[in-house]
């Protein structure tokens, strides 16, 4: 199955756009999407979940326009937005039917599909309450299981992991794992280790733009050899910022160990391993 | 105290910044200029008994003033008394509740952003009333006391009171919305009644303001003619103007008790607000939830759970079922589940008396009040999704809106014919099965005025509004607005109707198709 995105354009008005001329393609595995906020990634990811029109451009799905024909990936997509709702009146179990019966998912074997889904993401004991008096995080869960319900084979994850406490972060990054083997995921977050951890290839987006997309690796390789670690006063650090990019900087008493991007070694600064923090940090700068 | 403007000015802002507002205001236009019908119209909207008076300033200012008083309390209720609902739905609310400003205060700048937005459609309503002065009444010198009078003593103390009793009845009844609607229909139908029927001691009493105007008015014809008339019509009389007389009427003494009760009115608004400021929750909610069902519904803490995880080659295959019954199934749920409990021995009630009353009255008042009872469960089918911020799911399902949207109006259709089965039942039996088909088509129109105006206006608002009117007008046997075969169920009146719904139901298809694909 391959993705293929081709000059895509979302202009909200005479100055905004929301995405420009934006091209890329995917195919099976994770594709991490970064951003600042009004990056174009949540613009991006509802053009390709059908619910927004692009102003130009055309997105295939196996040679066929999404943009043109949205019923075509809608059979197979599954998608969890940045920030949904539910129905307070109903229960989990009514509630993943009713988005069962919105994808054209029946028949017998339903019932036990929705019960292994709210097993699968531990909301057995609460199903049969109403989602009203669920807590953020269970809100989410029922998200996630909601995507699963029609076998989808693309994926679309706006923020999913928001909510989550760390032990279901992990039991959710293996899920998209274990999902990526034969669909395509694209997933978006602004925890870079979530992205990090699981997404083999990243696309780096900055106001509309794409500044970069490759594998993990590739991306990383941008910044490789220009981070380093450096002791520094404290009263020097104001200055210090304003000259080089700083990633972090941790205070010890009157010193401060600072991380940040160099094009070359500067006296007493240590060479550190970079990471896809460090790439996505100097690429947006 | 600037920033207690400030606080007043934000408000009134987003209220009007919306094309909900806009849309308010270009029928507030279209409305004030029918207000004054031209010569051989066939309709008044004032009318001392056969008597109707030449288009000079003063009588222009004076019904214009009336109608706009009664109309702006008539729906204007209905178009401020979300101001605190939308506090606590934007979440905007819990930020005020931990500022410094008093629970007096706050509502107080609710009522007065209530009271701007009704004097800006008050504005609209007068200017159009002096352009219809320059059109109609040119023969006649320009008394400005006669025209702007009316505004300043009815229109403006009315509009204030409403915008204060909408806070009010937010605060004591908050979460009771479909309460808050009927309970304010049954008091509007008492105001009038005592508006309309009440000896001279009402300009004391009287909250509209209108009949101290009314009774100048029936003073006027009765010196003039010699007559003792007392009986002054307000609203939309449609048919027999043409042989009304006409009269010259050069305004109202203004007595000094209206004047007096116009304050009276501001004095018990304020006090309103003060006894709600005590009682007011400043939006810790769910403290309030004290009831045994919310107890019970508290929300849910989860406590050591054996963590699982989703085995993907354990779950068995999805079969595709692109059928709509499921849909209508859940929407018919979503719509039963719809407000609290109890109600359901009030529409039980209601239900049950359809089939015991007297044929006509049943159909002709028990079947529209009933219907009116349920305008919540009616008034957000189609918008729910964006209330409860679900749409993307939606829009994003295969093919919505042949599929979604034809099961929410078919479930919306199916109970409202379902509220309509006594009379319908009894019609049966009667052999009377135009008045049945009638009855069928009033149950879809207003579902379909429902698909429509929550299509076109983004949310509930607008239908409420509409159908409070189309119920209120049906009550009061208004002609021309009869939608379930009350009193006409000809051929062509079915025809019309079926016109009217496909019609309706046509733009919201095309306006729906639209939205799923621009959000």
């Amino acid at each position: 199955m391959k993705l293929e995105i081709l000059n895509l354009a979302k202009k909200y008005n005479k100055e905004k756009y929301g995405l420009i001329n934006f091209s890329l393609s995917v195919e099976n595995g994770i594709l991490g999407l970064l951003g600042p906020n009004g990056a174009g990634k949540s613009t991006l990811m509802k053009i390709i979940a059908t619910i927004s029109q692009p102003t130009r451009g055309s997105i295939t799905l196996d040679g066929i326009d999404i943009t043109k024909e949205p019923n075509a990936i809608r059979k197979i997509l599954g998608y969890l937005p940045q920030d949904f709702g539910v129905y307070p009146n109903l229960n989990a179990y009514e509630f993943l039917a009713y988005i069962a019966a919105m994808k054209g998912v029946g028949g017998s074997n339903l019932k036990q599909r929705i019960e292994l889904l709210l097993e699968g993401v531990n909301l057995t004991e609460a199903a049969k309450k109403p989602i009203g008096t669920y807590s953020g995080g269970m809100k989410q869960r029922i998200g996630i299981a909601q995507v699963l319900l029609n076998n989808p084979k693309i994926l679309i994850f706006d923020e999913p992991t928001v909510g989550l406490d760390p032990e279901e972060r992990v039991r959710f990054r293996n899920l998209i794992s274990d999902l990526a083997y034969d669909s395509i995921v694209i997933l978006s977050s602004h925890i870079v280790s979530d992205i990090e951890t699981i997404a083999n290839e990243v696309a780096i987006m900055k106001n509309g733009h794409l500044i970069t997309k490759g594998l993990q690796g590739d991306v990383i390789d941008q910044v490789r050899d220009k981070v380093f670690e450096l002791v520094v006063d404290n009263a020097a650090l104001p200055a210090f910022k304003e000259k080089k990019l700083v990633l972090n900087s941790i205070r010890k008493k009157d010193k401060s160990l600072v991380r940040f991007i160099a094009d070359d070694q500067i006296n007493g600064a240590v060479p550190c391993l970079a990471t896809l923090e460090d790439a996505y940090l100097f690429l947006t700068r | 105290m600037n920033s207690y403007k400030s606080i007043i000015k934000a408000d009134y802002l987003q209220r009007t910044r919306s094309y909900g507002f806009l849309v308010t205001l270009l029928v507030s236009v279209c409305l004030a200029y029918t207000f004054v019908p031209a010569t051989g119209a066939n309709y008044s909207t004032v009318r001392v008994g056969n008597f109707i008076g030449e288009n000079n300033a003063a009588w222009i200012g004076h019904v214009t003033a009336i109608m706009a008083s009664t109309f702006l309390w008539l729906f204007g209720y209905y178009l401020v008394n979300n101001g605190i609902k939308r506090d606590i739905d934007t979440g905007v609310g819990q930020i005020v509740a931990t500022t410094s400003i008093s629970n007096f205060k706050y509502l107080l700048a609710k009522a007065l952003s209530n009271f701007f937005v009704l004097l800006t459609i008050t504005v609209i309503v007068m200017v159009m009333a002096l352009i219809l002065v320059v059109m109609r009444g040119r023969d006649y010198p320009f008394d400005f006391k006669q025209f702007f009078f009316p505004y300043i003593l009815t229109t403006i103390p009315s509009i204030f009171f409403v915008s204060v009793l909408a806070v009010f009845a937010e605060v004591i009844a908050g979460k009771y919305t479909n309460l808050q609607n009927i309970g304010f229909f049954i008091l509007f139908i008492i105001i009038i009644n005592i508006t309309n029927t009440a000896g001279p001691g009402i300009h004391w009493f009287d909250v509209l303001g209108t009949r101290a105007l009314t009774d100048g008015m029936a003073g006027t014809v009765n010196s003039q003619y010699s007559n003792t008339l007392e009986n002054v019509s307000v609203g939309f009389i449609f048919s027999d103007q043409i042989n009304a007389k006409y009269f010259i009427f050069r305004g109202t003494n203004w007595p000094v008790d209206f004047i007096l009760g116009r304050f009276v009115w501001i004095v018990i608004a304020f006090l309103m607000l003060l006894i709600a400021g005590r009682i007011f929750h400043r939006f810790d909610v769910k403290e309030r939830d004290t009831t045994k069902k919310k107890r019970k519904n508290a929300d849910i803490i989860e406590t050591g759970r054996s963590l699982k995880e989703i085995h993907l080659s354990s779950i068995p295959v999805a079969t595709t079922a692109y059928g709509i019954w499921p849909f209508i199934k859940i929407e018919f749920r979503m719509l039963i589940r719809k407000g609290p409990k109890w109600f359901w021995v009030i529409n039980l009630g209601g239900f049950i008396a359809l089939f015991f009353m007297p044929l006509t009255p049943a159909h002709q008042i028990g079947l529209p009040v009933l219907w009116f009872l349920q305008i919540n469960r009616w008034s957000d089918i189609v918008t729910k999704e964006r209330y409860y911020r679900t749409n993307y799911f939606t829009y994003a399902a295969y093919k919505p809106l042949q599929r979604l949207l034809t099961s929410q109006i078919l479930s919306g259709i199916l109970l409202s014919t379902a509220f309509a089965f006594p009379v319908i039942f009894r019609y049966v039996i009667n052999g009377e099965y135009s008045t049945v088909i009638s009855i069928i088509l009033g149950a879809i129109f207003i579902i379909s005025l429902s698909v429509f105006s929550g299509i076109i206006s983004g949310g509930s608002r607008l239908y409420e509004i509409v159908f409070f009117m189309l119920t209120y007008a049906n009550i009061s046997v208004a002609p021309g607005l009869d939608y379930f075969g009350a009193f006409n169920h000809g051929i062509a009146y079915m025809a019309i109707m079926s016109g009217i719904i496909c019609t309706v139901l046509f733009i919201a298809f095309m306006f729906r198709k639209f939205e799923i694909r621009n959000q």
